[in-house]
């Protein structure tokens, strides 16, 4: 064709060399941690004596990995619940408001995004431990929840710019009241939109390791925090174990909300 | 609904919807026309007041939680950091005699009595460790210069007050103790916030510089900051390369490009942190490849080194860059580079005139997560990196749970949400991300 044709093909295969070393920078260092979960030795080395599933019963027989598991699964729900709930109706509000208020609210809504981790942490450590229940699980859920909050109000809301007003204005002509409209019209084609919110608050909270190194009830460590410890203090393949499971439930995480999004285009190319 | 009904009642040529004509009262004159209009705009006015209020009563769970979660927490702890409560709640009545002293030499014998009231009374009770710590912050050496004339003093003694104090110790013939305390006798102090910077106010209250063996702050935000802006800088060259080429991919690959960086950025935090350590330890995968290809023939030290933090975050961060640069990538459709290229521009010229400032609002919302993120890193440096690889969130978590200076803890939080902050207004600004739709 023409005489851009050669350094166009270089600039290409330089392209696709710098793609396929930045995807295998992302991933490879991820699929190290796996196989080590099987490993039969002591230690955290390759190559591995042989392949064993001990440090899984080690970790399943382990009270304090089990409890860990426990209420990291549990203060997550929470925050999901709590993220979802909030933050649905408040995206839902800003969507119908057209004053600069509600602009002003969003911001504060979405501000806990750049507010280092660290200040929140020991912000609501000194708070809480002075109204008395830093201790307990329900400090970490709430600190969970305001960082999770701006997740759930950004997905719902950019799901409601695709969303049809005139359908609850249908709803509401038609007899429906303002509850109805939204439980049978308006939350069915939102909802793959809420419930990616709610899966990213999920997601944040069971990763989460800042805030749970300040707050949260000492007896019942969540994952993230026992994980902590067990790469500060003795790093045995039992850590890979538990790496292993926390990357297994992201995966699982992750492949819902794309199946979710897949759904979202669907829909959206049903509807007028 | 109530936006088309107004529309339809504005009279022609008054392009007011009713959201803005609720903001704008119109000025016209009243004729008999306008008259039945006005009653109408008015009470389509208030239809509009009420819905706008219905909608932002829909806001207020979130708003109401996050003020007692997470507002009210910052206030109280931003202003720990002007607290002086552990010096005034101890010495309230030497606080105030002392308000009222020049400053110059020594107080007067009255002022003198009062603090050595103060003192004897406080002598014995948790409240003197207190007080001794408060002013040892002030200068190493007050601590027992306070509890050892506390006690002396509850021993008992006769003579005037300076007599007894200088008794027991000669500091107190000297102006400095006495400075400081006038110095620090207010409500509030600005001796935190100062300190977190390598500050101080010297006896005269001009600011200036911390001696040099306990100034290390400015060069733990130096090399935060240096750490971040690398970081940014590494992300966004890379993260752009790897945006660009990805778009150019057919659907299916292209799909399974971004399935990668999805794993990558789901993959909790810990966990890559945890796959760094097992790549770069001392036996680690990385020194066995090296050994094996007979590159080096002893393990190389990369855990401890800027190496490995640095590495580490990057890949931590990079997904943040990616996504938003890719997204912004995607709306901008190929026959703008055609057009230039077809108007004669250099492929290269296209790109850097045309292209890349379509990119910014992509490039501005990268360049801000990644930042105000690598900013507040803690967990990474604290596994990777050795004490000379700390920034300032593992000092605001250390004065907090090891050496409990809460007030310093406090005003190093401070300052690091003020940089944050800053750099985000800043790029924010630079690059006009409010342009990117959610």
């Amino acid at each position: 064709m023409s005489t851009t044709s050669l350094p166009q093909r270089a600039g290409s295969a330089f392209l696709n060399t710098i793609l396929l070393g930045m995807l295998g920078f992302l991933l490879l260092p991820i699929l190290f941690v796996i196989p080590l979960s099987l490993s039969a030795g002591e230690f955290f080395i390759y190559p591995m004596p042989g392949l064993s599933l001990r440090w899984y019963e080690a970790f399943f027989s382990d009270r304090a990995w089990i409890s860990s598991l426990w209420s990291s699964i549990v203060v997550a729900t929470s925050t999901m619940v709590l993220a979802t709930v909030l933050g649905t109706l408040a995206a839902i509000g800003f969507w119908q408001s057209r004053s600069r208020l509600g602009m002003v609210i969003l911001v504060v809504l979405v501000s806990p995004l750049i507010i280092p981790v660290v200040v929140v942490a020991i912000a609501l450590f000194f708070f809480y431990a002075r109204l008395g229940f830093a201790n307990s699980m329900w400090s970490l859920v709430m600190g969970h929840t305001a960082i999770a909050l701006p997740l759930v109000v950004l997905t719902v809301a950019a799901t409601l710019q695709t969303y049809n007003p005139n359908l609850t204005r249908a709803a509401a002509s038609l007899g429906a009241s303002p509850v109805r409209a939204f439980f049978d019209v308006m939350l069915p084609l939102i909802a793959p939109g809420v419930a990616t919110g709610a899966l990213l608050a999920f997601a944040m909270s069971f990763d989460e390791c800042v805030l749970s190194l300040f707050l949260g009830s000492p007896e019942q460590r969540t994952l993230p925090r026992q994980l902590f410890s067990g790469l500060r203090e003795s790093i045995t393949p039992v850590v890979a174990v538990a790496a292993t499971l926390i990357i297994v439930l992201a995966s699982a995480l992750l492949l819902a909300s794309l199946l979710l999004k897949a759904r979202a285009e669907r829909l959206r190319g049903e509807s007028p | 609904m109530a936006a088309g009904l107004a529309q339809a009642a504005t009279p022609p040529g008054q392009e007011t919807t009713a959201a803005t004509s609720a903001r704008q009262p119109s000025h016209q004159g009243v004729t008999g026309a306008f008259a039945a209009n006005d009653d109408l705009r008015r009470r389509l006015r208030r239809i509009d007041r009420l819905r706008e209020a219905k909608a932002l009563a829909l806001t207020l769970p979130a708003l109401l939680f996050l003020i007692v979660a997470l507002i009210a927490p910052l206030v109280f702890f931003m202003s720990r950091a002007a607290d002086n409560a552990d010096l005034t709640d101890h010495l309230p009545r030497t606080s105030q005699a002392m308000a009222g002293w020049d400053g110059d030499g020594l107080p007067p014998e009255d002022i003198q009595r009062i603090l050595v009231d103060e003192l004897s009374g406080i002598a014995g009770t948790p409240g003197l460790a207190v007080l001794a710590r408060r002013l040892n912050y002030q200068e190493p050496g007050y601590r027992s210069l306070i509890q050892k004339t506390a006690n002396g003093l509850r021993a008992g003694g006769s003579g005037t007050a300076a007599e007894r104090l200088t008794a027991i110790d000669a500091r107190w013939a000297e102006p400095s103790i006495w400075q400081t305390l006038r110095q620090e006798s207010g409500r509030w102090t600005s001796f935190f916030m100062l300190a977190a910077i390598d500050l101080k106010k010297d006896t005269a209250g001009a600011i200036a510089s911390a001696p040099p063996e306990r100034a290390i702050y400015q060069r733990v935000f130096a090399r935060t900051f240096i750490a971040s802006l690398s970081v940014t800088l590494i992300c966004l060259v890379l993260g752009y390369a790897t945006a660009y080429a990805l778009l150019r991919l057919r659907t299916g690959l292209g799909r399974i490009a971004l399935l990668v960086i999805l794993i990558s950025l789901w993959t909790s935090l810990l966990v890559r942190t945890l796959a760094w350590i097992i790549i770069l330890q001392k036996n680690g995968v990385l020194n066995s490849a090296l050994m094996g290809a007979g590159i080096v023939d002893e393990p190389v030290q990369f855990i401890r080194t800027w190496f490995a933090v640095i590495l580490a975050m990057v890949h931590l961060l990079l997904p943040l860059m990616i996504l938003p640069i890719l997204a912004v990538m995607r709306g901008i459709p190929p026959s703008y580079m055609r057009a230039a290229q077809s108007l004669g521009a250099a492929p290269f010229r296209a790109f850097w005139s045309v292209y890349l400032p379509l990119t910014y609002p992509g490039i501005g919302a990268g360049v801000v997560l990644v930042a105000t993120t690598s900013l507040g890193f803690f967990i990474t440096p604290e596994l990777l990196g050795g004490p000379e690889h700390q920034m300032i969130s593992y000092f605001v978590a250390f004065f907090t749970n090891m050496s409990v200076n809460w007030g310093l803890a406090s005003a190093l939080g401070v300052w690091l949400f003020v940089i944050t902050i800053a750099m985000f207004a800043g790029v924010a600004k630079g690059f006009g991300i409010a342009r990117i739709k959610p």
